[in-house]
């Protein structure tokens, strides 16, 4: 027995592999520091962050609450305003032409994406507020899902000011634009959600959202002035974005439970390219672990693998209603830009058809290979696609349509479900 | 002036080990918190991450984590004397490490115990580690020398000489 004080400690190591934040996690952090810090004074950017924090976990308790007013047999007339488009403009003048000032959000968008994190299942409802200068900001998390007693597929809700003028340090008085979001993913037969007894939203379809789901929008936004050295408050009549109503097309309530949180999910082995400090001599990963799905990058050269995650045993999700999707094995890495590599089956059945990528279109002149621009438009982001049997290989990443179509074309992948069925390179 | 782009790699590179440098420590009710943080510091002070930035970034999360901390301890303090009760104790020190291993590591001073961490845990050299705490390498193999002697004595097992303990006590670029 070795008797080393330091090899006491280091075997004490309370956390000996180091692991990723979700992909929601991380991409809320980055966009918030490289996007918050331009745009507003002082410790904004800290409190930003931990204002998407806060969001967070509100949602993590509010995940198992029943939908208020399930079994309420009142008929009302479906009314109600309409919902605002997944992706549009603002009206408030941005005051970004005073220089120093960050201005008002021009436009925003709200995207529905596959989560591409390895084991997990679902979908990631984000929004995105774009400024002036190609500055944005958003957030919002993953592993909405469907189950039998779902209408409400998934909630999300940001809101954020940003000042608009003057710049003048003397004036007593500033302007901050405020804006924020409420919106709701919903199965086909939801028709509006009572958001309050104020405020109702008429659900409206749209090509991007996956299964037939439907999308309810509020946007808000509004010019505040206050003292200088004060911040402006949050409004204090923003409705609880969870005590939410689903109501069919005759304004009847429909019975409802939201998902629970977190979702179920394939367990997957997380993996790291460098080697994991403080637990002995380790090599340096050169491919990605071997797993029940396989991701090979090596026809690519001269890039720079990160992490990922991989699952070892493909049991998939029975219980989930909508069509949704399972990533068996996630790799990230550079190749002039940042790579997230998945492959995604059906989560239901795997091994069946999987369902299509919302709102991807053909590439031309590349059979096979589907491309979703819009899938955020902040980061320059897009998820281009291959089947590989009855699975889709997937990249997201940014750049152009070439780029994704060479590095998508690169990659080759298995899937061992019922025996291996691999796809080499393109 | 650094990219987003680069900001992007360099987060996805690092982050993982940040978080689990600070998981090591503290609790994991802060732990987004102070990576988050010590990111936007990276960020906004792009132009002194040079080489290697890990080291750095350990450098930056270990005086962001000792900032939370104190806050932590300060609205505890207010807390209990605005109820006028017994002052709820602070959080947990090196949470998920034995009673045995964790008085020994607290009976040594603050920097004692960061030297003997970073390598033990973190997996630093020498070298590396003295860039994170800001110090020489030569003041930090003393305090390293300093550390594994106390931890010795408190631990009760024998001290072993200096070239025979793993490959990151000896594994310095110098």
């Amino acid at each position: 027995m070795r008797s080393d004080p330091f090899e006491l400690v280091r075997a004490a190591n309370p956390v000996p592999s180091p692991t990723a934040f979700p992909a929601d996690v991380r991409a809320r952090i980055t966009t918030a520091i490289v996007t918050h810090t331009r745009c507003e004074h002082g410790g904004g950017i800290v409190s930003a962050l931990r204002r998407a924090a806060r969001l967070r976990i509100f949602a993590l308790a509010a995940g198992v609450m029943v939908v208020a007013g399930g079994t309420t047999a009142a008929i009302a007339v479906l009314s109600g305003q309409p919902s605002a488009p997944p992706s549009g403009t603002f009206t408030v003048p941005t005051g970004a032409t005073q220089r120093g000032v960050p201005g008002a959000p021009t436009h925003y968008s709200i995207t529905a994406t596959p989560d591409l994190n390895g084991g997990a299942v679902g979908w990631c409802l984000q929004d995105h507020f774009y400024f002036a200068q190609g500055r944005y900001s958003g957030g919002g998390g993953c592993g909405h899902i469907q189950l039998a007693d779902t209408a409400i597929v998934g909630v999300n809700a940001g809101s954020g000011s940003s000042l608009i003028g003057p710049l003048d340090r003397r004036s007593s008085v500033l302007h901050y634009a405020s804006y924020s979001d409420l919106v709701y993913m919903t199965t086909a037969r939801v028709a509006a959600v009572r958001v309050s007894p104020t405020l109702t939203i008429r659900t409206r379809a749209d090509p991007q959202l996956p299964d037939g789901y439907r999308i309810a929008v509020a946007i808000h936004e509004s010019i505040t002035s206050v003292l200088a050295g004060q911040r402006p408050q949050r409004r204090s009549s923003s409705p609880n974005p969870f005590a939410v109503v689903p109501l069919d097309g005759a304004g009847r309530p429909i019975p409802s439970h939201l998902a629970p949180f977190p979702p179920p999910r394939e367990p997957g082995a997380f993996w790291q390219a460098q080697p994991t400090s403080g637990v002995g001599p380790q090599p340096t990963l050169h491919r990605p672990p071997a797993g029940a799905c396989e991701i090979d990058t090596s026809a690519l050269r001269g890039i720079e693998l990160f992490f990922g995650s991989v699952v070892q045993h493909i049991r998939g999700v029975p219980q989930l209603t909508g069509r949704t999707y399972l990533s068996c094995a996630e790799t990230q890495f550079g190749y002039r830009n940042g790579v997230d590599a998945a492959i995604l089956l059906d989560a239901q059945h795997p091994g069946s058809a999987p369902a299509p990528i919302p709102n991807a279109a053909p590439v031309p002149g590349h059979p096979g290979i589907v491309d979703e621009p819009a899938s955020d438009i902040g980061t320059g982001k897009a998820l281009t696609a291959r089947r590989v049997g009855n699975a889709w290989l997937v990249i997201e990443t940014g750049g152009t349509v070439a780029y994704r179509v060479n590095v998508l074309g690169h990659l080759a992948a298995c899937v061992h479900l019922h025996g291996a069925l691999c796809a080499p390179p393109a | 002036m650094a990219t987003p782009e680069w900001f992007g790699v360099m987060f996805e590179r690092h982050h993982a080990q940040v978080a689990a440098y600070v998981r090591r420590r503290a609790p994991e009710s802060i732990v987004e918190d102070v990576v988050s943080e010590t990111f936007l510091i990276a960020w906004r002070a792009s132009e002194r991450v040079r080489g290697d930035p890990l080291p750095w970034l350990y450098g930056v999360a270990r005086r962001v984590l000792a900032n939370q901390l104190r806050g932590q301890r300060r609205r505890l303090g207010l807390v209990s004397r605005l109820r006028r009760e017994r002052s709820p104790s602070d959080p947990e020190p090196l949470p998920g490490v034995s009673e045995r291993i964790r008085a020994a590591l607290l009976a040594l001073s603050e920097r004692d115990r960061e030297a003997v961490l970073l390598v033990a845990w973190e997996g630093l050299t020498p070298n590396q580690a003295a860039a994170a705490v800001g110090c020489t390498a030569g003041t930090f193999r003393a305090r390293l020398y300093r550390a594994r002697r106390q931890l010795a004595r408190t631990l009760g097992s024998s001290p072993v000489a200096e070239t025979g303990t793993g490959v990151a006590l000896e594994a310095g670029e110098a």
